[in-house]
């Protein structure tokens, strides 16, 4: 099976989205001349003309407006902002209007349209430039979220939320675009809502998505030498997620570690720990663990990012100090 | 904000410490380095000192429990804190003095059923009444205990806080006299007068595996089984109705843990030299001659600890360790000796005697050896070993092999000196001599390499001015 990278899954995604579908077009800052900042866009305008890809000016509100428009009119926008942190400039517009629309309009309009990004920090880039606001995103009913941990997953949602007719927040990683992956030549697509078993086992079932995936499977490989064995769900979607995969693993392994990137406060892994604890309550064998990002504007000195967010060690440590292993 | 201080790590492989005694009370004034609590390790009490300043608000884990590393011991806060919100704290903080009395006199009141030492099968505290304390129990321990009929109150908690586990409950078993009620309870068949049905009454239920097993301290203990990641149990001989199984100690467990995991780990290969002692013998008679009048001594032993410091200066690698990215080389020389004590061996070590003169190192060895017998070794000591000696020359032994302590890559050998007949410039003489067998690690020395840095030991004890130049 071929092997690429997730930035070249992506690209292939983008390329063959624009062959498929004579409805869509790429829009967003620097996604035409210069090739996008994570340069996932590459060589597309050169193939597909500014029709097809267009150079927006630095204006979040006004693009993904001009996308929320042309998706009420019957196209199919892929809209880019260049960082989920930017994506604040645009939230009314992503939540006032793109994920209302349907509801409001009692489904005689509905906007389908994909807002690409990228999340996530562990790249020295500031406070303002590392944060995960993916899971703000997950709370908002009328949006659906995708955040992709492999090429194989990146390639096969997409196609996925090409043809959702909902609004799809779709969260790219910065340090996984060089994550290297198998990716079939021929046609698949993944569904939303489908968690990915990462690895099998039996004593605690760890949770994540995105860039958390690799610290899990790392956790896993370390609670090995324990002679423990982790088993690991990568979420892909975190609205709608895969409850059924997560309760039905717990209800095997009678433990939980959820892990988040980001902030602990109002996270994404408190709602599934919650979830967990609501539905499976007597199978569990102690608490629903979260292991989260600490409660802090990122710093910009490596050392003190990366004591922010969660490693396998911390993983380890929280999983043995709460069930005794 | 109150500080929780937790189970340290304090040392290779310790995964988990035993709370021997407390050395404060609960209120006691604590300052920064302040020795708290006496902890076991696998090898050792060591003197636990706090890490933070306050008032000792609340001792979490009575003594004598075996808790993991990590987890929250005692509680130190500002004195006007108020400490009955932790996450840790029993639910009845706010008990009436009455309580508090009785709490004070058992420690293990302060906390519903503890990870405690005892036997599953002890019967409760009398201080601690099942029904005065709300039990702590996992929710799928609560569910299975409710489907399998056990009270859990009869339960003692192996998990976090004492927290009775899943596994606490399917590893329980009734004791003996709660299953006899359930025998007599099957109605004697009527008409079928052929099998006696009375014998059955009468025998008591054989002492099973499993049951030997739970009466060990059930939250550390590990059985051969368990430490093996390849457990066989069909190899392992059916257990003998009189034959009995006696609970692996502590220091047991460590030993099967670590030198398993070395023979696994580790590939050694084994490098045998005999050495001319005569010699270094005789220098050691005339040292010690000299030494008499301060009192000091130096052993044969000590010349092979000063042979062995001396070569590693210059085989660095011999005194290195593996990890994972590669050899990391240990900038400084401890050498371990083994020291038999009672029910088990420990290999305490001389730390950084790079430097030390053959007298010194004498005076260290002793004062060693000493404090290991005494078990007031630092924990430095138990496991900062880069390099070790096994001796078992005074049970006339000519040779053997040793197996090296991890993260170490060799151990040195040595048999008995005797007198030997020796070829020397064609002629057979009498001469003292010595085996040693070097084990080290194939992955990180070859060969060449052992049988060079032991014939470096030979020459250095063969020419034994050269160890006090």
């Amino acid at each position: 099976m071929p092997e690429m990278i997730l930035r070249e899954a992506m690209n292939k995604a983008l390329r063959e989205a624009l062959e498929e579908y004579k409805d869509a077009f790429i829009m967003g800052e620097d996604v035409g001349a210069y090739g996008g900042a994570y340069a996932v866009t590459k060589g597309l305008l050169e193939e597909f003309g500014p029709e097809r890809v267009k150079d927006t000016p630095i204006s979040e509100s006004a693009f993904v407006g001009s996308g929320i428009g042309a998706a009420l009119a019957g196209l199919k926008p892929i809209v880019e902002i260049m960082s989920i942190n930017f994506s604040l400039l645009a939230i009314d517009q992503i939540v006032n209007h793109a994920a209302r629309f349907r509801y409001m309009s009692d489904g005689q309009f509905t906007v389908p349209m994909i807002i690409r990004t990228v999340t996530g920090g562990g790249g020295q880039l500031g406070a303002t430039h590392s944060q995960s606001f993916e899971s703000w995103y997950a709370s908002v009913p009328g949006l659906k979220v995708v955040v992709p941990a492999t090429p194989y997953d990146a390639l096969g949602l997409f196609r996925t939320a090409m043809k959702d007719q909902n609004p799809v927040i779709f969260a790219e990683h910065s340090l996984l675009y060089s994550t290297k992956g198998e990716v079939p030549d021929e046609w698949y697509e993944i569904p939303f809502g489908r968690a990915s078993l990462k690895r099998e086992g039996d004593d605690v079932t760890i949770i994540a998505y995105s860039g958390m995936t690799r610290v899990a499977l790392e956790a896993a490989d370390k609670l090995a030498k324990l002679r423990k064995s982790a088993e690991v769900l990568d979420l892909r979607t975190i609205s709608p997620w895969d409850k059924e995969a997560v309760l039905r693993s717990v209800r095997k392994t009678n433990r939980a570690v959820v892990i988040e990137e980001r902030w602990r406060t109002g996270g994404f892994a408190g709602e599934i720990a919650s979830t967990i604890h609501e539905e499976a309550f007597d199978d569990l064998d102690g608490p629903v663990v979260r292991v989260a990002g600490k409660d802090v504007p990122t710093p910009y000195a490596g050392n003190l990012e990366d004591a922010t967010i969660p490693n396998a060690d911390d993983v380890v440590r929280a999983i043995r100090i709460n069930f005794g292993f | 904000m109150a500080t929780e201080l937790t189970m340290p790590q304090m040392g290779y492989d310790m995964q988990e410490g035993t709370v021997v005694r407390w050395l404060m009370e609960e209120g006691a004034e604590v300052k920064i380095g302040d020795p708290v609590a006496e902890i076991e390790t696998d090898k050792a009490v060591v003197e636990f000192e706090s890490y933070a300043a306050g008032i000792l608000h609340r001792i979490l884990v009575p003594e004598g429990s075996t808790v993991p590393v990590g987890q929250t011991i005692a509680i130190v806060g500002a004195a006007d804190e108020k400490v009955s919100s932790m996450p840790v704290s029993p639910p009845e903080t706010d008990t009436p003095a009455e309580e508090d009395k009785e709490a004070e006199e058992a420690p293990s009141a302060a906390i519903p059923l503890p990870v405690s030492s005892s036997p599953i099968q002890a019967p409760p505290q009398p201080a601690v009444s099942s029904s005065q304390l709300p039990v702590r129990a996992s929710p799928v321990a609560r569910r299975l205990a409710d489907e399998m009929g056990i009270d859990l109150s009869l339960l003692v908690g192996t998990g976090p806080g004492g927290r009775i586990t899943m596994d606490d409950v399917t590893s329980y078993q009734a004791p003996a006299e709660a299953a006899a009620p359930d025998i007599e309870a099957v109605p004697e068949p009527e008409a079928a007068p052929e099998p006696e049905p009375e014998p059955v009454v009468e025998v008591e239920p054989p002492e099973s595996p499993r049951s030997v097993s739970a009466a060990v301290p059930a939250p550390t203990s590990l059985t051969l089984e368990e430490l093996s990641p390849h457990p066989r149990p069909s190899d392992a001989p059916a257990a003998k109705p009189d034959s009995e199984a006696v609970p692996l100690s502590r220091m047991r467990q460590q030993i099967a843990r670590v030198t398993l995991r070395s023979k696994q780990e580790k590939p050694h290969f084994y490098v045998t030299s005999q050495i001319d002692m005569t010699d270094a013998m005789t220098m050691r008679q005339q040292v010690n001659a000299s030494l008499e009048e301060e009192g000091g001594r130096i052993t044969v032993n000590d010349l092979i600890i000063k042979a062995c410091v001396d070569a590693l200066g210059r085989f660095p690698k011999v005194n290195a360790y593996l990890q994972d990215d590669g050899i990391v080389m240990n900038d400084k020389i401890n050498v371990g000796v083994a020291i038999a004590i009672d029910g088990g061996l420990m290999m305490p070590a001389l730390l950084d005697c790079g430097g030390l003169s053959l007298k010194d190192l004498g005076q260290a060895s002793r004062d060693l050896a000493d404090r290991a017998q005494r078990g007031t070794l630092q924990s430095d000591e138990y496991t900062g070993g880069t390099f070790g000696i096994s001796n078992l020359g005074m049970f006339d032994v000519t040779t053997f092999v040793a197996i090296i302590q991890p993260p170490q890559t060799a151990i040195l050998a040595v048999g008995t000196v005797s007198k030997n007949a020796v070829v020397r410039n064609d002629e057979i003489v009498i001469r003292q001599t010595m085996h040693a067998t070097l084990s080290a690690d194939h992955r990180v020395v070859d060969g060449a390499e052992g049988a060079q840095f032991l014939h470096d030991i030979k020459k250095s004890l063969e020419n034994p001015l050269s160890m006090i130049l």
